[in-house]
Order: C-alpha cells, then structure tokens, then sequence
C-alpha cells in the first residue's frame, strides 16, 4: 500500500480516490491504446450510486460520446412519469450541460466554446471509421428501412424514428476512440471488419438494440456540417491523439460539470422522453440521478475537476484508511492492483451474498465498506493512474442514497461474482463475450427477466448466530488475505482466492447446529429446513399455510378411542399387539460395533464356528432341489443319475466328470428305449393279425363282400358313358399315380381299362407323374395281354401300342402342363412336335388331336390324391367339356366328391371297394349277357356288348380334301364321330384317308366270328384282400378307438391329481 | 437271362424290399432306411432319365436339333434352355438375381393358370351346385351352406379389443367359428379316414403278394 504517501496539496480538492492516480512511469506505456475492457466491468459503479432507480433509464448516458459527438436525435430517452423521486429530464439536462459527451447524446447543442488545449480540450471531429463501427450500427438502423432491424428487435416497443437517406451524414464523434469499458462492447456488437462504417443503410445487419438507438450521423440541421465537412472530421478525427488530449478525452467531463454546478435545463422534446427506453440506464449511473446539485457536499464544491488538477500527479495520501475489500467486487481488470482502504462501512449487496446464504439475513457489520477500488472506472485505471484512496464522493452518494428499502433487482441483473483473476491473467478474460453485460439485463425484449415474484418474495428467515458469524469470519480472512498487501504495482497486491489460506474447520465449527435444546425452542415452522437448504431464494421465506393439510393434520388433536370406529380399533389393537409381540432385538454381542443399538438389523451369521466343521467342497441340495433335480432327469431320461447321496444320505451334485458319464449311460439307455416302444409294437402285431388273418383263415362268415351293383347317386354314370364306347373311341387316361399307390388303385384302374378296352376304345393315357407313366406301361401290358379282353376283343395277339392304346410321354410342367394339354391347335403341322405326336416309346402316334372335345369321347382320371383329381377337373374337364370320369384312391374322396355332386364329375370310384363292385358288376354283366353285348348300364345287369371283330381297315378319321376358291383354308372332314368339321388346308397335315392305317398305327385285326365269352372268375385274392382290409380297417378303429380311450382315461387322472 | 427270370428276380427283390420296410414296425434300422434310400434313389434317378428321355431330347431334337432348323425354330428351343440356364443361376450367389427372372416367370405362369382354372373349375361351379342344391334337398343345403360359411368365418381373425383391454373376436364370430371348427374336424377326420383306408389297402396288396410268394 501507498498510504504513507504524503497528499499534495494541489490535491486537497479532489476526491480521495482520486488522490492516488499517477501517472505510469514509462510514458510509452500510458501512450499504449486501453486495453479492451468487458462489457460488464461497470457494473461495480451500481454500488456506488446505491440501487438502481427503476423510474429512469437514458440510454444516451452510456453512450461514450465526446463533445464532438452528435446530438441524440429525438426519442433517445425516456421517462418513467410515475416515480417522482427521479431527476426529471431537465434535471439530467442541467447535470449533463457541461458534460458534453452526455449533452450530446440529450439532444443538446454543443457547447458554443471548446475548451482550451491541454484543459480537456475537444477533440476534433474525425473520421475513425475503424473506431466507430459501432455507431455505424446506429445510422443503419435509423437510416435503412425496418427491414434491416432484426427479428428480435422488431418486436421491441421502440420507436424508431424514420429519417430520410438524403440526409448528410453527421461527423463523427471527434474522439478518437471510444472508453474502454466500451470497447467490449464495441467488439460485442460490431462486425469484425473496421471498415464496415461506412456499410450502407440498406445492407441488413443485426446490430444490438442499445446500438441502434444510437444515431450515426446527426441531421443537418442538426449538426449543420455537410457529408464532405462530416468526412474531413472523420479523417483528423483518425489522427494519432496526443497524450494529454488522450487522458483529457478519457477523463469524464461531467465531473467538471459537477464540480462547477452547471446544470443547464435544456428542451427536451417530448418524443425523446417518450422514446427512451429506461432499461438503457447503465448500471454505474443508477444514483447519480438522484443527487440533487444542491445536496452536494461541501468538499464536492471545492473540488477542482480542470484538466490540470486532473492531470497532475496525484499524492498518495499519507494515511489511508484500513482496507476492507472484498474479493466479489473486484472487477477481473482490476485484479492485481492496488485497493484503497475504505473509511466507511458498507453493507454487502444482495446480489453478493452467495446462494447458499440467501436465506440469511445478514445485519450491518460495522465492519468498514469495501474499498470503491474495484469501482473505479477501468477507463481511469488503463490511463496509468494508481488510486491510492476511495472515491468519497461515492461514498457520499451512497450516504445520500434514500433511506427506504430499494427493491432487489431482478435476477437477470444481477451480475456474476467477479471471478477473482490470477495476476498472470492479463488482459483479462472478455466475459462478454460468452455473458451479456449487467445491463442488457434490463432489456424487456431479449434478456429474460426475474419473475415479478422475485421482488416481490418478503426477506427469508432469520439467519442463525452461526450463520452470522460464519460470515463474519470469512469477511475477517478476506481481509486478512488483501490488507497486507502492498499496492505498488498493482500486480501483486491481491492474493487469488484459490491461494487464499483457510482453516475450513475453523470456518465450520463456527457454523454448527446450536445444542439440540436450543433447536427446540427455535423450532422452525414446518418445511423451513427444506426452504433454507433446497428451495430457491425466492422460496425460501415460504411457510406452510393454513391451508396445508400437514397443518391442518398437525393441528387436530388425536380421536379418542372410544370414537374409532371397530375396523380402526381392531387395527389398532392388532398392531399394537403385534409390536408387543415382537421382542425387541436383543442388544448386540460385545463384539459388535453396534453396541446398545437396538431396532437396527439384526446381525447374521455368516461363517459360524468353524471349529471342528469339515470345508464343504461340494454343492450340498436340500431335498426341495433334489426333487427338482429328479424331475427334470425323468423328463431327461436321466433318471434320478444326475442325484447322488453322501454318505448321511444327502443329496449332492454330480462333478462334471460323473455327470458327463451317467448322461451318456442314460443316454444310451433312453435311446434303446425309444427304439423300442411296446405300444408301436402291439398295434402292429394287431394290425397284421388283422390283415393276415384272411388269408389264412376263412372269415367270409364274418363280413359281408362289396355290392356287385353302382349306386348313380354316390358312383356316377361312369359305367354308362365307358358302355357307349366302341370301338372307334378313344379315351383320355390320367394316369396320376405311381407305384406307391398301386395296391389300391391297380384295382381301379384294371377294372374301367378292362371295360373300355372290351368296348374297344382306345385309351390315350398321359400322366404329369414321371412314375406314373412306368406304372401305366405295367398296367397297361398286363391288360394288353389279358385273354378275356383278347377274346372280346376277336384278337389272338396282344394288345399293342399304340393301336390298341398309347402311352404318351411324361407331361412336365403339372398344371401348366395340363393346361397345355389342352391347347391344341388346329395347325396340323402342331401334329408333329404336339403332346400326341409320339408315345412313351418315341414312336409316332399317328394321333390327330386337334380338338380334344372331338378327339376324344371320354376322360378318365385314376388319381392317387384329391389333388390330382382337382387339377384335371380344372384345367381339362372345365376346358374340353368331356365326359369326366375319376377314380381316385379312398383318401382322396373327400376332394373328389364335390366335383362329382356339382356334375363336374359324371362317375368316381373311390378306393377298393368301388373297385371291387365295380368289377363284381361288371362280370355280372357279361355273364349274364353269356357274351353279348349288356348295353345300357352294368348295374341293370344288361350284358356286356359281345366281341366284334374289328373292321378291317379301321377308319378313324375320313378327311377329303374339298379345297375351294373361295376357302382355301379350311378343308372339310369329318370326326372319328362322323361329326362334320373342317381343318386348315393351307398348312401339311395328315391326311388320314379311306386307306388302311399302317401297321404301325393300328395293326390288323384277325377277323374272327364273333363267339359267347364268359368273363372268368374273380380272383379269390380279391375277396381275400376285401377281407383283410376289412379286418384291417376295423382293427384301425378299435385301436383308434382304444387310443382315444386311454388318452381320455390319463387326462382324468391328471386332472385329479394335486 | 430270359424275360421270364428277369420278372422272377424282380418278383423277390420286391418280396425282400417289402420285408425290410416292415421291418420299420418294429423299429427304425438299417434295413429300413437303407430300402428307403433305394427307392429313392431308384424314383430320382428314374424322374431325371425319364425327364432326359421323354422331355429335353424331344425338345431339341424337334427345335435346334432338328434339320435344317429354321430360325422360328431355333428361338422356339433357346427359350426354354435360357430360362433353365437362369435357373442354374441360382447356385451362384452374385448371380442368383438373374435367376429369379426365371423363377418369376415360372410362379407367375403358374399361378395364373391355377389360379384361372380354380375360379373356372372349383369355386364358381362348386358355389353353384351349393346354391342349387339347396333346392334340392333343403337340410343338406342348409348344413352345406352353413358348413361353408361358419368354416370360412373360423379363418378370420378380425377382433375387437375390451375395455379391459383384452383381445376377443366378437360373439357372433366366434360361435360361427366353433361350428367352422366342428366341421373342420369332420373333414380331416374323414381325410383322415381315407388315408388310413387307403393305406391298409395297399398293405393288405402287399401282404397278398408276400403270402402269394410264401405259402405259393
């Protein structure tokens, strides 16, 4: 510290604080520009001129413009008309008369006499449209459209007066560069090229709302300088100023207008007033308004604010008063430099005190005020000066102050703790960077505000004695940190906080609980301790209301027994029954730590006395988990392996190892069991005992055979359609069955085959099944060589193909190959390379299927499966419109059945017994006919047509060419039918003629005379077969049957059981 | 060998084939899965010689392989070998797209066909004859229409959710929905039935064919 400097005595009329600026002994350094200064570096000025006023707010105030600087245009200010207590804008007028800087920025007219070189003199008007940038900001919002406000600031309540573009642009302020606590705010707001000035009105920018209050350039008949005038000022203006002017320029002017009383009342036009936002009041100014000039203080008269006294060099006074700063108000530029002792106490700001102690109500201390050393205005401590004193002025402000309670400022105004900085840090960190100063706070359009309630929340509780002290104590080390300090440099002089010593016991045990006596007298309403601790300030001071049903249960009085309902006393007696019951826990052993705790959890034993106990090595089950362990072995087929006992006869589980071979082994063992299932067994043994016995024992007795007779309602007229046949027909034959079927639709098959081919038609069979074309080549030679169909047929030899049937190809594709089937053409050359052109052999079939509804007389389907019947029903019955006729194994009725109740189908023979009545009826026929032709149905017992010889040669198709001029194409022929047709000409064909047919195509037939043949006997297999599946079949039921019963009879018992 | 022999031979390798698969009564063996494997193998290599024989040669043999091919007659045989080669395709995995042009051009013909000819051939003609045979015969109508309907209600699964938030089919559908079950039943049961009868009919050919060869 510099307190034993002696106070000269050109320095007596100063304020103390001012006492102590010097100047910097290099001068090169105090010629260095200011370093760049946060936005919020001023906000430490609000403490000195007490609380804000919210009745007025100027934004021209904060403005750092000199004398040179234009007048504000009208609407700059304004005034809240309903507080009094505020200077009004003459007062402000006659206060800033001789401050031309805020004269300016009021609207008022230059002072008519610069003042003298080297006494502040005023800085010529010059261009510094680097320095300025800011300003340009301001002519741009006023001059452009509206559109080049923001959104933001387009719904701000302002009015913008409209100027027109013609306007001359109004010189520039002639200082040099604005104050450093602008600067910040400077690179705030500005673009970062300097050159931007001169950016036109019309080129959108964002310029921040304060800014574009600011006009640019004044009017012309405002300023009275033309465009040409305005720029030359601005280029002297970008001059290097001189030392003296620099300091002359950064020093305050209103303090000679304070000082010499001039406080001028100037017009204010009434749209300024209105205008002037009051949120644009800066901080530091809140105060000051209310200093009525004459309530100065006698020793603010007498003080000499010339440039002289100003500038000279300041005496350290001899003696300062004992510092008590304080490290929240320390601005960051001022960390390091010397702290002046503050003579008066000041009570601590609200906004100060840290959340934690909000609650608290912290009584003046008659501890000294803070120093003002961090309030000195940073543009004062760059120009090299080290205050040495306190602004008492400031004090005196303060003092001055109205005594009633100013209330809290909004949240959003107060500003962060001053973060205390580290002498190394320079220059020091532009907070404004990431915050917004204190006083944009007060903006109502971008910053939020503090709730209404916020200022309105009564003062939290009491604080406690330890509270009070606690802080007391730490203000006591805060000052034992900076007093001892020496200001010199003003580097060095503050300790950071973060090197602070402090003894946090020491802090702490000055803030404990009082005795627990002393808390019961002081009992805190309900829900205090939550409101001191965890809710926010402004709750704090909350209490439980009446209302509040913890109040309202705390203050009804307990019901008396007799008034408890019986449910309630039941309860109560219940629960007070079982609090008896339960014994209290017994107090722990001596060896725990919980001595003479009782209600806590009792303590459990987890290793016991192992003395004299074996180490368990193994995982001992119980025999709830043993039993577990069965029961999922037997669904394993483990059985109870994977369980082994000890030798107490416990269970224990297996090792891997142990288990590993008792699975295999069960393993094992339940495969040699699933391999062998008695139950498969005695239902095959029945089954084949069924089946065989038949053919071992004669149970005609028992069963009954097949009808020889077809029903027409169940079986069709499939029987009478093969008896129209003859043997000039042919048969379309789906054979779509293999050898897996052939037990069961052999019969079938034989039994229509037999009679069609007795009829003397000629089947053409096809099949989709590849197996089913071999299997239809067997079937096929066994009846091509049956003597009964030979006899009837007047022939010796056997029945070749493809004269006497063919067998075409496997037809590939299934349903779309069916389809195909169908589609024949008339071409005749399709003849060649078609469906029908050759056999299963490859031999030609010397077939002209052109139309297969004239081609064929009937189509027969032998279907293994119900699928194969659908298919042919679809594609080929519903297309060629034949005849159709099914005969399909007995599983597939079901499918068939249908197609033959819709007409779809004119017979089906299902299964074996069909086949069996079907053959029965039909030897029945040709016995009874002794050889004759039946005609008519079998089931009428009509004999069978008698063999004719066959004519020699057969005539299948007559075809005669009648080509005519007028139809070329179309040749004239006849069906096998005799039905008329005609057939393309202009393409090959076959032309089947009265010729006989090649050998190869149809042999000759050996003319025979036509004799009696009686059909043969049926075989005795085929009633055998009838038997045994009989027997079979009931077998089949009864162990169904039996099946079902069983199965019925376990479900019961599981029903039953627990 | 005379065709005589050649017929006897193959008369007791069927005996003793029919032997090993009744041997899967008592359990699965060797025997069984090895006379299973023959006829398989016996069926495929037999499906593949006959679908050589009977389907591809033919096919060229009329189309590029015939002579003096025209072109009509080249592209006519090309078609089905481009579509086939697609089809191989599939095995490669990078190239498995192409072949999905020939598997989209098989199932596309395919089903239309099916589809065509089970409108044209099943469902008007059967929804016809159910019409017509109510006035036939009223009881066997009504329980045919019935059947039809409460079957096909059975396979919607339409419901509504409860204020309880369970899910339920409504009332009518459901009871719709048993008696579609009940016929259901009776269906499989007598498909069931048929296969059973189908089955112990060629059992009881084979037993007649073993018996024939034993007892003469």
């Amino acid at each position: 510290m510099t307190d034993d400097r002696p106070i000269p005595p050109e320095d007596e009329g100063l304020p103390e604080w001012l006492r102590g600026f010097e100047l910097p002994p290099d001068d090169e350094e105090a010629a260095k520009p200011p370093p760049q200064r946060p936005a919020d570096s001023l906000d430490f000025l609000r403490d000195v001129g007490g609380e804000p006023q919210p009745g007025i707010r100027d934004t021209a105030t904060m403005q750092p413009v000199s004398s040179g600087a234009p007048p504000a245009k009208p609407g700059r200010k304004q005034i809240l008309e309903e507080d009094d207590d505020l200077p009004t804008v003459e007062e402000l007028r006659g206060i800033t008369a001789t401050l031309p800087w805020m004269r300016d920025l009021l609207g008022l007219e230059p002072p008519p006499e610069p003042a003298p070189a080297g006494e502040l003199p005023p800085s010529p008007p010059e261009p510094a449209a680097d320095e300025l940038d800011w300003m340009a900001f301001e002519a741009e919002a006023e001059q452009g459209a509206p559109g080049a406000l923001p959104d933001w600031l387009a719904g701000a309540d302002l009015e913008l007066e409209q100027r027109p573009l013609e306007e001359p642009p109004v010189p520039p302020p002639p200082q040099a560069e604005p104050p450093d606590w602008l600067v910040g705010m400077e690179e705030q707001v500005l673009p970062p090229e300097p050159g931007q000035a001169a950016v036109p009105a019309g080129e959108p920018e964002a310029p921040p709302d304060w800014a574009v209050e600011q006009p640019a350039m004044p009017p012309v008949e405002e300023s009275g300088l033309s465009y040409e005038e305005w720029e030359r000022l601005q280029e002297e203006a970008g001059r290097e100023p001189s030392e003296a002017e620099k300091l002359a320029e950064e020093v305050p002017e209103w303090f000679e207008a304070i000082a010499e009383g001039e406080l001028p009342a100037a017009e204010q036009p009434p749209a300024a007033a209105e205008a002037a936002a009051p949120e644009f009041m800066p901080d530091w100014y809140l105060g000051l308004e209310e200093q009525e000039p004459a309530q100065k203080p006698e020793w603010f008269s007498a003080i000499d604010y010339s440039p002289d006294a100003l500038t000279a060099e300041p005496v350290i006074p001899e003696k300062a008063p004992e510092p008590e700063p304080s490290l929240e108000d320390i601005p960051d530029w001022f960390a390091g430099a010397e702290v002046p002792p503050a003579p008066e106490p000041e009570t601590p700001a609200e906004e100060e005190v840290p959340d934690w102690f909000a609650g608290a109500e912290v009584p003046p201390t008659p501890e000294p005020e803070t120093p003002a050393a961090a309030e000195v205005p940073d543009w004062f401590a760059e120009i090299g000066l080290t205050p040495s004193r306190e602004a008492d002025w400031m004090a005196d402000l303060q003092a001055a102050a109205p005594e009633e309670e100013q209330p809290a400022p909004p949240l959003a105004e107060e500003p962060a703790l001053p973060e205390t900085p580290t002498p190394e840090v320079e220059p020091p960190r532009p907070a404004h960077v990431t915050e917004p100063p204190a006083w944009l706070g007060d903006l109502p359009f971008e910053l939020e505000r503090a709730p209404a309630e916020a200022e309105e929340t009564p003062p939290p509780q009491a604080p406690a004695e330890p509270v009070e002290e606690f802080m007391q104590l730490i203000e006591e080390k805060l000052g034992e940190v900076e007093a001892p300090a020496p200001l010199t440099t003003g580097q060095d002089a503050l300790v950071p906080l973060e090197q602070a010593e402090f003894d946090l016991d020491e802090l702490f045990a000055v803030a404990e609980l009082p005795p627990e006596e002393e808390a019961v007298e002081q009992a805190p309403p309900p829900g205090a301790e939550i409101a001191a601790t965890q809710l926010p300030d402004w709750l704090a001071g909350v209490q439980v209301g009446g209302f509040s049903v913890v109040r309202q249960a705390m203050d009804v009085g307990e019901t008396p027994l007799e008034e408890l309902s019986e449910r309630l006393r039941a309860l109560r007696e219940r629960a007070l029954a079982a609090a008896e019951a339960a014994p209290p826990p017994s107090p722990a052993p001596a060896t725990s730590a919980l001595d003479g705790i009782t209600d806590g959890l009792a303590p459990a034993t987890i290793f016991g006395n192992m003395a004299g106990r074996e180490m368990i090595l193994e995982t001992r089950l119980d025999e709830r988990q043993a039993a577990r362990v069965a029961t999922l072995s037997g669904l394993l087929g483990l059985g109870e392996e994977a369980v082994a006992r000890d030798a107490e006869g416990r269970p224990v589980a297996l090792t891997g190892a142990q288990q590993a071979v008792r699975i295999a082994e069960a393993a094992k063992r339940a495969r040699a069991r699933s391999r062998f299932k008695p139950a498969r067994v005695l239902v095959t043994l029945a089954l084949l005992a069924a089946l065989v016995l038949p053919f071992l024992v004669d149970v005609s007795a028992l069963l009954p055979l097949p009808p020889a007779a077809l029903d027409p309602a169940s079986q069709g007229t499939l029987d009478a359609a093969i008896e129209e046949l003859d043997e000039r027909s042919q048969v379309l034959v789906g054979f779509e069955y293999g050898p897996t079927a052939a037990g069961e639709m052999d019969a079938l098959t034989r039994a229509l085959l037999t009679h069609v081919l007795i009829r003397g038609a000629r089947p053409v069979i096809v099949s989709t099944n590849p197996a089913g074309v071999l299997h239809a080549r067997n079937v096929l030679a066994d009846l091509a060589a049956d003597p009964f169909i030979l006899a009837r047929r007047g022939r010796t030899a056997a029945l070749t193909m493809p004269d006497d049937y063919v067998i075409l190809p496997y037809l590939p594709g299934g349903v779309v190959g069916l389809r195909a089937l169908t589609a024949t053409s008339t071409d005749a050359s399709a003849l060649d390379r078609g469906l029908f052109a050759v056999d299963l052999e490859g031999h030609p079939t010397g077939l002209d299927i052109r139309f297969l509804q004239t081609a064929f007389d009937l189509a027969l389907v032998f279907g293994e499966r119900g699928e194969d019947v659908r298919l042919w029903v679809e594609q080929v019955g519903a297309v060629i419109k034949l005849p159709l006729g099914a005969a399909v194994a007995a599983g597939a009725e079901p499918v068939a059945r249908p197609y033959l109740a819709s007409g779809q189908l004119i017979g089906l023979l299902a299964g074996y017994r069909d086949a069996y009545s079907y053959d029965a009826v039909l030897r029945s026929a040709l016995a009874q006919a002794g050889g004759e032709a039946p005609g008519g149905r079998l089931t009428t017992g009509t004999p069978l047509p008698s063999p004719t010889p066959s004519p020699t040669p057969t005539q299948r198709v007559t075809a005669t060419p009648t080509s005519t001029p007028a139809d070329e194409d179309l040749t004239a022929t006849a069906l096998a039918s005799g039905t008329p047709t005609a057939i393309p000409s202009a393409t090959p064909r076959v032309i089947i003629t009265a010729t006989p047919v090649p050998t190869q195509a149809r042999p000759a037939v050996e003319s025979q005379a036509p004799t009696p043949i009686p059909p043969p006997p049926a075989p005795p297999e085929q009633d055998t077969r009838w038997y045994s599946m009989t027997l079979g079949v009931l077998a089949a039921g009864g162990l169904i049957g039996l099946g079902a019963l069983v199965n019925f009879a376990q479900w019961i018992r599981r029903r039953r059981e627990p | 060998m005379t065709p005589q022999a050649l017929d006897a031979i193959g008369v007791w390798v069927g005996f003793i084939l029919t032997l090993l698969i009744f041997s899967y009564l008592l359990t699965d063996n060797f025997l069984y899965r090895l006379t299973v494997y023959l006829f398989v193998g016996v069926a495929a290599a037999y499906t593949g010689v006959v679908a050589v024989e009977g389907v591809l040669l033919p096919w060229l043999r009329g189309t590029l392989l015939a002579p003096a091919p025209q072109t009509g007659q080249i592209v006519l045989g090309l078609i089905p070998l481009l579509v086939g080669g697609l089809l191989l395709l599939k095995a490669i995995p990078a190239l498995a797209p192409l072949g999905n042009l020939g598997l989209a051009f098989l199932i596309g013909i395919g089903t239309a066909v099916a589809l065509i000819g089970t409108i044209s051939g099943t469902l008007i003609p059967l929804v016809y004859s159910s019409g017509a045979a109510i006035g036939d015969d009223f009881v066997n109508g009504l329980i045919l229409i019935l059947g039809t309907i409460t079957t096909l209600l059975y396979f919607q699964y339409l419901s509504v959710k409860t204020p309880e938030g369970e899910v339920v089919r409504p009332l009518l559908v459901r009871v719709a929905g048993g008696i579609g079950q009940i016929f259901l039943i009776v269906t499989f049961a007598s498909l069931y039935a048929g296969a059973i009868l189908s089955s112990l009919t060629i059992v009881s050919e084979r037993i007649a064919f073993l018996l024939a060869r034993v007892l003469g």
